[in-house]
């Protein structure tokens, strides 16, 4: 592996894409999950229903007396009895084991004329929105299949608007319009004669401090074989993204041990201009001989296909690598219909967020509640726009929220880890809400728009069951992150690939949008239209296209990606200002 | 002198009882009755330590702030063609007047004798002016920059959010915690892979205060044993990590240059790499004016030269003295390129030269700043 890591950029061929920043983002020819999306409403008017039955035709599954069952599913199991029909499923119903329940779902069933369940699967791999309508109610797998009912009035939530700018995704319930919301991940929603109740089916359990390493190493091991195994497609060619870190490069690996077939992998580059990882993806991929192409996604390309990809996600994601994820997928569609990734180790195994909240609360002062002071923390450790809202909300918008909302938000998850585990207590924040909300959130919806499937083998429901039940100090083992995930894959990869320092590859977000960078003129154009919206202030948006935040680390580039993403998104869902 | 309140110039004489003829607002300094420095020669100064107010800083840096514009100021009031012009005219000036009125008793010597009292004059007054122009030492007294400062927090800003205490002991207080606020159990399980250390707890709370430790994930400690509340705990968890890289920050003084040797001791981390990022007295000539007489006597240090030791028997150079910003900034440009070096040499399977650039200097590049996170 040395030597490969040393010879690679001279000795391994690498096809390079470049999409070009034109055409549309979903092609004509393009491929499309043969698994349709839900559509329904129960107790609605004969006029709402007419509008509905009016409003969705097309590829969906809707809601009729004929078919009172609908499931959008991918590798989902009960315990380990994979669920293939509507019969299976409904076995699973009329039992009850929904705790048993693995795998990517949405589902929708009437039981009777004035009963409805919805179900979401444990982990957030599909989504679920829902609109009580009077007094009934409508619900769509996306975002955008709710709003064409017609029965959805279009008005910002500004609550949760702070909450974007704030995590630059939607951590809970709220949608960004008014009356929409989403069903969280292991969460059922009944509706009977009117009354809505929402439950959790399904929840991580807690950490057992004895459990054996050795024991956990194995049973994690097996838990993520069997993961990647559920999920590999029946026929077609293996697709997985390859970004050369570890969690990306286990599960190639695995993938080139299980599958008959071969294994396709891409890598995203920005350009020479900028620092990547591409010697490690290569390394990986020859080291398993995989056809590796590195997808070269140029600024200009980004910007161009931002608003379309917005349109596609629903819920705004302010993440710089959605538009070249959904690149990604495009690519992949041409190859097969699923495209594996190795997202999960993050949020599951003790990922980067710990260390500063670690170090946080060890120089919190000693007079500060730690609850309080661990939930502000926890807030500015996205480092996205939470310190700037005084400054970029107007007056009016300021008054109109209630004061403290976001730590509310966030209060319940801390109360409950207070003078416990600190990692098990932030793993759990992640995984519910960057986990579902942002990371599965956008891989389901980007790659539905793109007629693909995702597959993140290390958010499948078991492993991560095995990840809470390790004892936090083995995932963050001193300084190293993620120590049991390596531990268990330790014979999968090379010890250069496992014991590889971090790098600084991101998106080069803040050299394409400073004055004088490729898209600082586009940005600034889109940020005078997002500042013409009710609700910002422009003094803000000026200050920031000029690069005069000040302070320690402005993260200027970022913040205008965080409000180019949510400009797109309005102009999309809301209409222009 | 112009007003910070409406912005208007006015003479002093308009300016009755110390107060804008036009707003009426009252100023804050008045540099015909002794003040060092205009209220907006202040106010830029706070704008500068504070990168327009959103920065915390230490007093110390604002002091080193404005004894850098005094020193700057008064260097420029002598332009060295200036002073000849204006010289020769002002001795032929001063001759043919003196002559007018003493030639009755003097005859065809008083201008001469006027041009001999004029030279004498002049060479005395250039002589004070080089000497004090030339000393690199601190012309701001700490007593009289204080009074300046309260002053300014009486009538201009009573909250200054962004001041830290001037004394780091008087903000972090051990006290009992709250009951039914409990810590989280595991907080000293893990560990971090970089520790700052510095040679005074001032550093640390300036650093801890603009979280340096939060963006580069790393620990703070000051060599003197400060923060107290968690001191011992952290630096037993570094010792414990066989990974540890140490970067210390430190004054040009004796104290401070002798601490990279100490951290070798088997108390501190002789395990750990140390990368030392401190002032040196070779750095001293880009801080003229701001040299603080030396208050520690001199001991001899491995690896400085003898010209050094002597500036060390003299001197000393607080890390204060560089602008806050600037001092941020080129903390984290050293440590991330760091660890860039270490990404890109493992990458090329090269363990060769893992060392930083170091050593601290006053670098006013605006670029650098990779970090998207």
């Amino acid at each position: 592996m040395t030597t490969i890591l040393a010879k690679t950029a001279a000795a391994f061929e690498i096809q390079t894409q470049r999409p070009p920043a034109r055409g549309p983002l979903i092609l004509p020819q393009g491929r499309v999950r043969k698994v349709a999306p839900l559509v329904g409403g129960i107790g609605l008017s004969l006029e709402q229903q007419r509008q509905i039955d009016a409003a969705w035709s097309g590829p969906v599954q809707k809601l009729s007396p004929e078919q009172a069952l609908l499931v959008e599913s991918h590798a989902a199991y009960s315990g380990q009895t994979a669920l293939k029909s509507l019969s299976d499923w409904h076995e699973v119903l009329h039992t009850g084991q929904l705790a048993t329940l693995n795998g990517a779902f949405a589902l929708a069933w009437q039981s009777g004329p004035e009963n409805l369940l919805l179900l979401r699967d444990p982990m957030g791999e599909r989504t679920l929105f829902y609109a009580p309508c009077g007094q009934g109610l409508i619900f769509a797998s996306s975002l955008e299949l709710l709003i064409q009912s017609g029965l959805i009035r279009r008005e910002l939530n500004l609550e949760a608007l702070t909450r974007y700018l704030s995590y630059a995704y939607l951590p809970g319930h709220e949608t960004l319009i008014q009356g929409v919301y989403e069903l969280l991940p292991g969460e059922k929603l009944s509706w009977q004669a009117g009354l809505i109740e929402t439950k959790n089916y399904w929840d991580l359990p807690p950490a057992e401090m004895d459990l054996d390493p050795e024991t956990a190493r194995q049973g994690l091991r097996e838990a993520i074989e069997m993961a990647v195994e559920k999920r590999l497609p029946a026929q077609e060619a293996v697709c997985a993204s390859l970004s050369g870190g570890i969690d990306s490069s286990l599960v190639v690996a695995l993938l080139a041990r299980l599958s008959l077939r071969p294994v396709h992998t891409w890598s995203v580059s920005f350009g020479k201009a900028y620092r990547n990882e591409l010697p490690f993806s290569q390394a990986v991929a020859e080291a398993y001989q995989t056809r590796h192409q590195v997808l070269e996604v140029h600024p200009r390309t980004v910007l161009y296909f931002l608003d379309e990809t917005l349109a596609l996600l629903g819920n705004p994601i302010g993440d710089p690598l959605t538009v070249p994820n959904a690149l990604l997928f495009r690519a992949a569609s041409e190859v097969g219909p699923v495209l594996f990734n190795g997202e999960g180790g993050d949020p599951l195994f003790g990922g980067p967020k710990n260390i500063p909240m670690l170090l946080a609360l060890l120089y919190a002062s000693e007079d500060a509640d730690p609850v309080h002071s661990t939930v502000q923390t926890y807030l500015q450790s996205y480092r996205k726009l939470y310190n700037d809202l005084p400054q970029l909300l107007n007056a009016a918008t300021q008054a109109a929220l209630p004061p403290g909302q976001l730590a509310a938000d966030l209060l319940p998850w801390f109360e409950a880890g207070a003078g416990k585990s600190l990692v098990q207590t932030l793993m759990t924040v992640n995984t519910r809400l960057k986990g579902a909300h942002h990371i599965l959130y956008k891989v389901n919806a980007l790659s539905r728009g793109l007629g693909m499937l995702p597959a993140s083998p290390l958010f499948d429901s078991d492993v991560a069951q095995w990840a809470f039940r390790v004892p936090p100090q083995l995932k963050l083992m001193g300084s190293e992150e993620k120590y049991i995930l390596k531990q268990a894959v330790s014979d999968l990869l090379p010890e250069q690939v496992l014991k590889r320092p971090k790098s600084g590859m991101q998106v080069p977000v803040e050299l394409w949008f400073r004055p004088g960078g490729p898209l600082h003129r586009e940005a600034k154009k889109r940020l005078k239209n997002l500042a013409r919206y009710p609700w910002f202030n422009p003094v803000y948006l000026n200050q920031l296209m000029a690069w005069e935040l000040g302070g320690y680390l402005p993260r200027h580039g970022l913040k205008v990606w965080i409000l180019l993403s949510l400009e797109a998104w309005l102009r999309h869902y809301l209409g222009p200002p | 002198m112009k007003c910070l309140n409406c912005r208007t110039n006015s003479l002093y004489r308009a300016r009755s009882g110390g107060k804008c003829p036009n707003c009426k607002k009252e100023f804050v300094f008045e540099p015909k009755r002794g003040d060092l420095f205009t209220d907006t020669a202040f106010e830029a100064a706070l704008n500068r330590v504070s990168a327009k107010n959103s920065l915390s800083y230490h007093p110390r840096q604002l002091y080193f702030e404005l004894a850098r514009r005094r020193y700057t100021v008064l260097n420029k009031a002598i332009s060295p063609r200036g002073a000849v012009v204006g010289g020769v005219f002002g001795g032929i000036f001063f001759g043919v007047i003196f002559s007018i009125f003493m030639s009755m008793l003097l005859k065809g010597f008083a201008f001469w004798l006027a041009e001999g009292l004029y030279v004498s004059f002049a060479v005395w007054g250039l002589f004070k002016l080089k000497r004090d122009t030339e000393s690199p030492a601190i012309r701001l007294d700490w007593p009289v920059f204080l009074k300046h400062l309260r002053r300014w927090q009486t009538i201009q800003e009573p909250h200054m959010p962004l001041l830290l205490p001037e004394k780091a002991e008087q903000q972090k207080k051990v006290s009992k915690p709250v009951s039914g606020q409990e810590k989280n159990e595991d907080l000293f399980d893990y560990n971090v892979d970089r520790l700052i250390l510095c040679d005074k707890p001032e550093m640390v709370d300036f650093l801890l205060a603009n979280q340096f430790h939060l963006e580069q994930k790393c620990a703070i400690l000051a060599f003197n044993g400060y923060p107290r509340a968690h001191f011992e705990e952290i630096k037993m968890m570094l010792q414990r990590n066989p990974n540890l890289m140490v970067y210390l920050i430190h004054n040009a003084s004796t104290n401070g240059c002798r601490i990279a040797a100490e951290l070798k001791r088997p108390e501190w981390f002789p395990q750990a790499r140390i990368f030392d990022l401190g002032l040196y007295p070779r750095q001293a000539q880009k801080f003229l004016g701001l040299f603080e007489p030396a208050n520690a006597p001199a001991l001899p240090i491995q690896g400085l030269s003898a010209e050094e030791q002597t500036w060390l028997e003299t001197w000393k150079l607080d890390l204060m003295a560089l602008p806050p910003a600037a001092l941020l900034k080129h903390l984290r440009n050293q440590i991330s390129q760091h660890q860039q070096v270490i990404a890109d040499a493992y990458a090329r399977n090269d363990d060769a030269d893992l060392g930083v650039d170091g050593f601290l200097i006053l670098d006013s590049t605006e670029g650098g700043d990779d970090d998207f996170g």
